[in-house]
């Protein structure tokens, strides 16, 4: 790539930083591995021969770049059927209403680290990285309705956490659905 | 549809807006008449809204912010969005008025009247710090959305009050009350071309609410709050209106 072009993709990576590294981290838990997959994206980013010319195009582009870099990590890490259990499995207590939570910034944090890969990466694209259902589904593969899906059981999961690390259930709502 | 038929999977896609109108406006519904659905749409956006709120506590890059329109461009796009609409409801009328509620000739009157405020055409009296007990003025600022005036005016010929709601980015909410016991009905929301209204009636008076480029979803769940929170036992409903943070997204046109 030109110097011009480098720079150009650049400017064009920077409004995008924020967002990627924190669905870098909510992919890998913690900031130093969440740090060494981002700059891999960027560079790999900025090395591409050619870059999708639409900002949407582009964006999905580059947290596509990131989900891969951060897979074949995992992938060299462990056996890939460990990280296909990870993402099939819910690791859900016992379902809780997502009414009855009391929620806070602090236990949604600690709530969040609790859930599953699957789970933290779709509340991630769409509550922090603001992409749409179907920007979700083309930059993973899989069918809207099944983003649609996910993203719910995701909140359900994240719910049941809430719920787990407060036990504070608003008064009366258990009662009222006897 | 009651709570019990509400899937859950479709509930959260409304929190994100990802329904299409004709089922965003059915979930809308369902959370005006259902005070359990309607817990369980702002838990759901509150903890949407705490997620999204974690970016900046794990981000240590800035992103630089959009630069906002100019004002001269604002007062422009506004300008000619009333003289537009203006021009559209005076040959046209509106279409899809639902039925039975406040009539067409209110609707017509009350778009009219928040056009003529999004076109600068009255200078409304600002309201005071505490708003008199005797204005219905909910609480939203934590849905982003702050009391800008109330004023009197009249909707084919009854009299009524304007309340007026101002934006961080620039969405402008108009809640019209009018003091007219009416039979109690369903709640009304119909979206065209851009104009959102909504229409419902309490024990004492009939409401609607207009808005324009709004998010379709955040007018229905800000519709939705508002109804509960009209009811006569509407005050220990500020919670719904106030956990609505999540549903803030910039109005268009």
């Amino acid at each position: 790539m030109s110097g011009i072009m480098r720079s150009r993709v650049e400017r064009r990576l920077e409004p995008h930083y924020a967002r990627l590294f924190a669905y870098a981290v909510a992919l890998s838990r913690d900031r130093d591995g969440a740090q060494d997959v981002f700059q891999e994206c960027i560079a790999r980013a900025l090395d591409a021969r050619s870059v999708p010319e639409t900002e949407p195009a582009f964006r999905a582009w580059l947290f596509a770049i990131l989900r891969n870099i951060w897979i074949d990590q995992s992938r060299s890490r462990r056996r890939r059927s460990d990280l296909e259990q990870e993402f099939v499995t819910d690791l859900v207590p016992a379902p809780v209403a997502p009414e009855t939570v009391l929620v806070d910034a602090f236990s949604v944090r600690q709530a969040f680290t609790r859930l599953s890969t699957e789970h933290r990466e779709f509340l991630a694209l769409v509550d922090i990285s603001g992409f749409s259902y179907e920007e979700v589904a083309m930059m993973i593969a899989v069918p809207k309705g099944t983003v649609m899906s996910r993203v719910s059981r995701a909140r359900r999961a994240l719910a049941s956490h809430l719920g787990d690390a407060n036990v504070v259930e608003l008064a009366g709502h258990r009662e009222g659905r006897k | 549809m009651t709570e019990n038929d509400l899937d859950p999977d479709i509930l959260s896609a409304y929190i994100d807006g990802e329904l299409e109108p004709e089922e965003a406006s059915r979930v809308a519904r369902l959370i005006a008449s259902d005070e359990a659905v309607a817990r369980r749409a702002a838990k759901l956006s509150e903890m949407k809204a705490a997620v999204a709120g974690m970016a900046p506590e794990i981000v240590v890059v800035t992103v630089p912010r959009p630069r906002p329109a100019s004002r001269w461009m604002l007062s422009f796009a506004a300008g000619a969005c009333a003289s537009l609409l203006l021009f559209a409801v005076a040959w046209f009328g509106l279409a899809r008025v639902p039925a039975g509620l406040p009539g067409d000739a209110a609707v017509r009157d009350a778009v009219l009247e928040h056009a003529a405020w999004i076109g600068g055409s009255f200078t409304p009296p600002m309201l005071p710090a505490s708003a008199p007990a005797d204005v219905f003025a909910p609480e939203m600022i934590a849905a982003g959305l702050t009391p800008a005036f109330a004023r009197e005016t009249s909707l084919n010929g009854e009299a009524a009050l304007h309340t007026g709601y101002v934006g961080s980015s620039g969405c402008r909410l108009s809640l019209f009350r009018i003091a007219r016991p009416d039979a109690e009905h369903d709640f009304g929301m119909s979206s065209d071309d851009g104009l959102l209204h909504a229409s419902w009636s309490g024990d004492a008076a009939s409401f609607l609410l207009v808005a324009r480029g709004m998010d379709e979803a955040r007018f229905a769940l800000l519709a939705g709050a508002l109804k509960l929170a009209s009811e006569r036992d509407g005050g220990g409903k500020q919670k719904i209106i106030a956990s609505l943070g999540a549903m803030r997204k910039p109005c268009i046109g």
